[in-house]
């Protein structure tokens, strides 16, 4: 999957290519809207993951140029404004989601994987991963073909887990992704601690090996030890 | 109390007492002035009494026909250069009443006898006379003070409007709306000074919140790139299988100080927004009970790690108009406020009628006042984990959207009411 990056932050841009190709996406960057422009009229993209403040242009502009060509790629905004009128505008013109910076490079993951998912239409409704099986249209879990009986908290956990694999993920960048931006550091610790207990003990109760290790002191990684 | 009805007040008062003071002295100094008329006439008839006896060595009742005019009686001995005035009732046989005279006494000398003699002045016409002038002084007076009162209270309402004018400008005043404070010209010159004055104090005030709050802005969009670069490059770092458990541990300090900075970024990037006015546009009736539910609900995993019980008591849903954000935002922080200062095995109460909503969270006793709980960075427990922004935001946006909150602490019990303002 090829992923183009339009950040203007060097640093942020890099560290962002960096770990999306972790997880096997084909990365591009560009820094300015200048650049960004012919990159996109030369290629075409799964999935653009655009800055709104650019120096030498407006984000808004390239994605209301994408759309106009009927463009199919996923479309993910990141800015440091968090204005409620940034955000409407940004779902208006037709961009896919709205990360605000600073967001967890793990959050963004997840995100795009989740509208790289949405987008294949026929094909890969499921996701398979040694004995766990999820099916993501009528969001069942099996291990060994045995169905689990998942929390909507525990599904979210899993899918961002599978979205993440052989990362490793801060407390702080799960509990975000499950409970949303409003929870505090106190309360994650312990509530993210005993979720990946249960759902530890779902997925292993009956045979399944088991993918979450903790990574000390910092939080967990899925995948084979 | 107003000032024209402190004006009027003293107005009054002082109008009553000088009324009543200059009443009575008028009554005194007109009964003087009318009774020493009668006096001297009194003196002039005593004069021509004494010529009379001087001329006719006698006195007879006859002289005169008016009934008690003159009163000659012995006496014992003479008193030279004597002389009285009184008054006196003597009973008329013509009205059969008693009328009131004014009398002079003095003595003389009838063919070598002493005598003592009255002579006597009908009081009526004078005391008549004393009381129409009283009266129509009275009268005259009161209609005096009476048209200069209303005439002062007119006077008063016209010459205060531009003042009530400017006080009324200054109510609506709004440090962050755009609106410039202008005020109309005064002839007044003390109300066209305080209007100038005002009008330059607030521009420059105006302009030095349009500062601050510019930079403010500046500052947070600022911070925010560096802020996600410092959080992308440690989440990359994490990454390292390299490293070892020392250096995971450093590591790990600078993520939670990364993540600790982020989210009071973002809390007083919202408390600025607030304050901005940027969410008074996208209200919507919100039933917050519900939405409280709900957000309990995401937290019921951390209800049951904590072994806390929660109770509802809902007679009626509390419905209001506000930002659908806003109301999520403050409803979260007080459900993970109540969460977070209980203690385990601790319980939680939720009430709810159409007039309010009340949480309330069993925990340890805070000192300190009440009202000190919605500062920024306050924290009840040297609880170092939270941020203690909590309870500011949440105050914030009731302020912002027309409601009112209270906190009581009462045997163990952290008690938060939200009403209407």
């Amino acid at each position: 999957m090829k992923v183009l990056i339009i950040e203007d932050e060097k640093g942020l841009a890099d560290s962002i290519a960096s770990h999306l190709s972790l997880e096997g996406l084909v990365c591009e960057t560009v820094y300015n809207y200048r650049d960004a422009s012919e990159k996109i009229a030369l290629y075409k993209y799964d999935c653009i993951v655009v800055d709104i403040n650019l120096p030498d242009g407006n984000g808004f502009t390239i994605i209301e140029s994408l759309k106009r060509t009927n463009c199919t790629s996923g479309i993910i905004i990141i800015s440091a404004r968090d204005s409620v009128d940034d955000r409407i505008k940004g779902l208006e013109i037709g961009s896919d989601d709205y990360l605000i910076k600073p967001f967890y490079l793990s959050e963004l993951n997840a995100r795009i994987k989740s509208l790289m998912r949405r987008r294949n239409f026929g094909g890969s409704n499921e996701i398979e991963y040694g004995e766990i099986r999820v099916e993501l249209l009528s969001r069942k879990v099996f291990v060994n073909n045995q169905e689990k009986n998942l929390t909507r908290k525990e599904y979210d956990l899993l899918l961002y887990f599978l979205s993440n694999q052989d990362i490793v993920l801060t407390r702080t960048s799960i509990a975000e992704h499950v409970w949303g931006d409003n929870i505090d550091s106190a309360d994650s610790l312990d509530v993210v601690y005993s979720q990946i207990k249960n759902l530890r003990r779902k997925l292993t109760e009956h045979g399944g090996a088991n993918y979450i290790h903790s990574v000390y002191g910092i939080g967990y990684k899925f995948g084979k030890a | 109390m107003k000032l024209l009805q402190l004006t009027s007040r003293i107005f009054f008062l002082f109008s009553a007492v000088s009324y009543l003071t200059i009443g009575i002295l008028f009554y005194y100094i007109i009964k003087r002035i009318v009774y020493t008329e009668v006096e001297t006439r009194l003196q002039v008839e005593k004069k021509q009494f004494q010529e009379f006896i001087t001329e006719n060595h006698e006195w007879s009742e006859s002289s005169y026909f008016i009934e008690n005019k003159v009163l000659v009686e012995p006496a014992a001995h003479l008193q030279p250069g004597y002389e009285a005035f009184e008054d006196t009732m003597i009973y008329s046989s013509y009205d059969n009443k008693n009328i009131p005279y004014r009398q002079i006494l003095f003595y003389t000398e009838i063919q070598n006898k002493p005598y003592h003699v009255r002579i006597h002045k009908s009081l009526i016409g004078s005391l008549e006379i004393i009381q129409a002038i009283t009266i129509i002084m009275a009268v005259i007076f009161t209609i005096l003070l009476v048209s200069i009162y209303f005439f002062y209270r007119k006077l008063s309402k016209r010459i205060w409007r531009p003042f009530n004018r400017t006080l009324a400008s200054l109510a609506q005043l709004d440090l962050s709306g755009n609106k410039k404070l202008i005020f109309e010209r005064s002839s007044i010159y003390e109300f066209d000074m305080l209007n100038r004055t005002l009008e330059q104090m607030y521009g420059k005030l105006h302009q030095d919140y349009s500062s601050l709050k510019e930079f403010t802005e500046n500052a947070s969009h600022e911070m925010q790139s560096p802020m996600a670069v410092m959080q992308a490059r440690i989440e990359q770092l994490i990454q390292s299988s390299t490293l070892s458990d020392k250096q995971f541990e450093i590591i790990r300090d600078i993520h939670d100080s990364a993540s600790r900075m982020t989210k009071i970024h973002r809390g007083l990037t919202l408390l600025a927004r607030i304050d901005n006015g940027q969410y008074t546009e996208t209200s919507k009736e919100i039933n917050l009970t519900r939405l409280l539910l709900q957000r309990i609900r995401t937290y019921e995993e951390l209800l049951d790690d904590k072994k806390l019980e929660v109770t509802f008591e809902v007679e009626d849903f509390f419905v209001w108009s506000l930002s659908p954000e806003l109301a999520e935002i403050m409803l979260t922080n007080m459900v993970g406020n109540a969460i977070r200062h209980n203690i385990p095995e601790g319980k939680i109460i939720i009430k709810s009628d159409e007039n309010r909503i009340v949480i309330a969270n069993t925990g340890i006793p805070l000192e300190g006042l009440s009202e000190a709980m919605f500062e920024r960075f306050k924290k009840g427990n040297r609880d170092s984990e939270s941020l203690g922004l909590g309870l500011a935001i949440v105050k914030r946006i009731a302020e912002a959207c027309g409601l009112l909150i209270n906190y009581q602490q009462e045997n163990g019990w952290h008690i938060f009411t939200i009403t209407l303002r």
